[in-house]
């Protein structure tokens, strides 16, 4: 295949880069059985995968998300679904606007497209590709047996929503607790060891000691914590 | 009172009984899914078998997609909507049913085939080399595996059958391992046709000698991980998922209960010696596999490290004086077992000269230049109409 000259700017590299991290987590969340996502639990795994791809050795993309009262919202997101949406690479339904005073949000329900599946796999043959899908698949994997398959008794799991989850992530309820209309994972470098890694680490530690587990096994136990938290 | 932005110990300890899910790329995972549900199936459904009430010809064709709803990897159009099946009733049985990697979402497309006959006979009109799919036949206890990159036809003639190894005291030990890992080489690695084997290869045209496609070892690693699944019941095959991507190890560990100890486990390191290197880099190579099953064991747990070097080198000279004497040293088993290379196809040059010295009739070939030449120049003249 020859190679076609193309200059990018550094903008649109980062605007690129962020539609393939949101058609891959979209890919990611039908390929584990999640299934579709409505828009507030899309955005708060989106926040919950920048917080986390570090222990993949994987840099986040520096976005940030506004506080509003529907959990986290990335413009950058709700463009790149846009985007993706109209390409027929990823599904929209229950499409509806939403009353705010600055900013035109929407609310809806996202959910891969065979086309958009075919892109990812085009997308997870380069080196960074695969490791990125590898990563949101894993934590997608982990969302359904963390969460979704949990086993152990929990009075109150039926009415336990995924955003509730997600919104547990020690990495957003640091950001939700710092003042200001953004919530954002790392500002500087100093920030690379998120509440979330921590606690990443912490598990990984605990059960290493016992037996031996892959990385997708700690994004699960994690998030079961999440869920025991909001139960 | 729980700090929301930092994880108690006591929280974490709750993760106490946690244990690997399945492990390895997504198919390879979805294979051993199938192993999985198999065995559960039958225990759930053991009265009916013992009754004889599971009929020699009923079969159930499991396939892989990301998406079994939107995207199930077979032509629709004639059949009903599907039916969302729940992988632990156990109740299914029958049909084609198009399942993500966990199989927490299972979609029922054909409820059921007429026999095995007509299952196999829509496999090889309606499926395709690239897909991984798996045929259970119920009343055998046997499973037809489809990976990626197997032609259909062949794959029928020569099918991957995994029987599941159900007996209760089953033993898992070093031993037991190592004989089914020569088990696993002799049919499926040995042979340029062994099951595995021939998706490993990329033939080309003589003189060229056939060569080694990227990763062979993770190919293997995807081949034995349902086929220890299946004869190693009890036991948990996990494999590094971490390494995979750049290839520097590909290991599989069988974990298993021990009395008296937490666990017990017996590492195995997969390495193939690649006939496009030097010898200098495959023993190299083969030695790194030695030193690597050596460095993962886990003190108190491994019992056995295995390096299992697969030679598919072109001239298979001796390395084996060279590599045991370091294996002992290491206290790793060294397993070294070839790998035939696949004789290059005949070359069409020779085709060519035996056609070159036959009476006169016009070839075929030359019949089909002369026309292509016509249609080159009659689109030339549209072009050049098109352009006025």
């Amino acid at each position: 295949m020859s190679s076609i000259g193309i200059t990018v700017s550094r903008a649109e590299q980062e605007r690129l880069r962020f539609i393939r991290w949101v058609l891959l987590l979209v890919n990611a969340a039908e390929a584990s059985g999640v299934g579709s996502l409505q828009r507030r639990q899309f955005h708060s795994l989106l926040f919950v995968s920048f917080a986390s791809s570090r222990f993949y050795g994987i840099e986040p993309l520096r976005q940030r998300a506004q506080r509003t009262e529907q959990g986290p919202y990335y413009r950058a997101a709700h463009i790149a679904l846009g985007v993706l949406t109209l390409s027929g690479l990823v599904d929209l339904k229950d499409f509806r606007p939403h009353p705010s005073p600055k900013d035109v949000q929407f609310e809806g329900t996202f959910s891969a497209t065979p086309k958009g599946l075919a892109v990812g796999r085009r997308l997870a043959e380069t080196y960074q590709g695969e490791l990125l899908y590898q990563f949101l698949l894993d934590l997608c994997l982990g969302t359904v047996s963390g969460v979704l398959e949990d086993k152990s008794p929990a009075d109150s799991k039926a009415s336990v929503s995924l955003d509730q989850v997600f919104e547990e992530d020690l990495t957003y309820r640091q950001a939700v607790a710092r003042p200001g209309n953004q919530l954002f994972v790392e500002e500087s470098p100093e920030d690379q060891q998120t509440p979330t890694l921590n606690g990443l680490k912490s598990i990984d530690a605990f059960l290493k000691q016992r037996t031996h587990i892959n990385r997708k096994d700690v994004l699960s136990a994690y998030q079961t914590l999440l869920l025991r938290r909001v139960a | 009172m729980t700090n929301a932005v930092t994880l108690a110990q006591s929280e974490i300890k709750t993760l106490a009984s946690k244990t690997a899910e399945i492990s390895g790329t997504p198919t390879a995972r979805f294979s051993q899914k199938v192993v999985e549900y198999f065995n559960h199936w039958i225990d759930a459904n053991q009265p009916s078998i013992d009754k004889g009430h599971v009929e020699l010809d009923r079969v159930l064709i499991l396939l892989y997609s990301q998406s079994p709803s939107k995207d199930p990897g077979i032509d629709t159009e004639s059949l009903g909507e599907p039916e969302r099946v729940f992988e632990t009733s156990y109740t299914l049985s029958n049909g084609l049913t198009v399942c993500t990697e966990n199989f927490h979402v299972m979609m029922s497309w054909i409820p059921s085939f007429k026999n095995a006959n007509a299952a196999l006979t829509f496999i090889s009109e309606k499926l395709h080399v690239d897909q991984t799919f798996a045929v259970l036949y119920m009343s055998q206890q046997r499973i037809w595996l489809h990976q990626a990159g197997e032609d259909i036809e062949e794959w029928i003639s020569n099918p991957n059958i995994i029987k599941l190894n159900r007996d209760p005291n089953q033993i898992v030990d070093p031993t037991a391992i190592i004989k089914q890992l020569e088990h696993f080489h002799k049919r499926y690695l040995e042979k340029a046709g062994g099951i595995t084997a021939r998706t490993l290869w990329d033939i080309h045209e003589e003189p060229k000698r056939s060569t080694l496609r990227s990763r062979p070892e993770q190919q293997i690693q995807s081949g034995l991980l349902p086929f220890l699944g299946a004869e190693f019941r009890h036991a948990g095959a996990v494999v590094d998922e971490e390494i995979h991507i750049n290839g520097k190890r590909v290991d599989i560990r069988i974990v298993r209960a021990s009395p008296g100890l937490p666990q017990v486990s017996t590492m195995v390191e997969l390495k193939v010696l690649d006939p496009s290197d030097s010898q200098q880099k495959n023993i190299e190579w083969a030695r790194s596999g030695i030193t690597q099953a050596d460095q993962y064991k886990v003190p108190d747990e491994t019992d056995a490290a295995i390096a299992c070097i697969y030679d598919a080198r072109y001239d298979k000279s001796d390395i084996k004086t060279e590599l045991q004497g370091y294996a002992d040293e290491k206290v790793v088993t060294l397993l070294l077992a070839n790998m035939e290379v696949p004789p290059p196809r005949k070359a069409k040059a020779a085709a060519r000269v035996r056609a070159a010295s036959l009476p006169t009739a016009p070839s075929k070939k030359a019949a089909a230049k002369k026309a292509a030449a016509k249609k080159a120049a009659s689109l030339k003249k549209l072009a050049t109409k098109k352009r006025a």
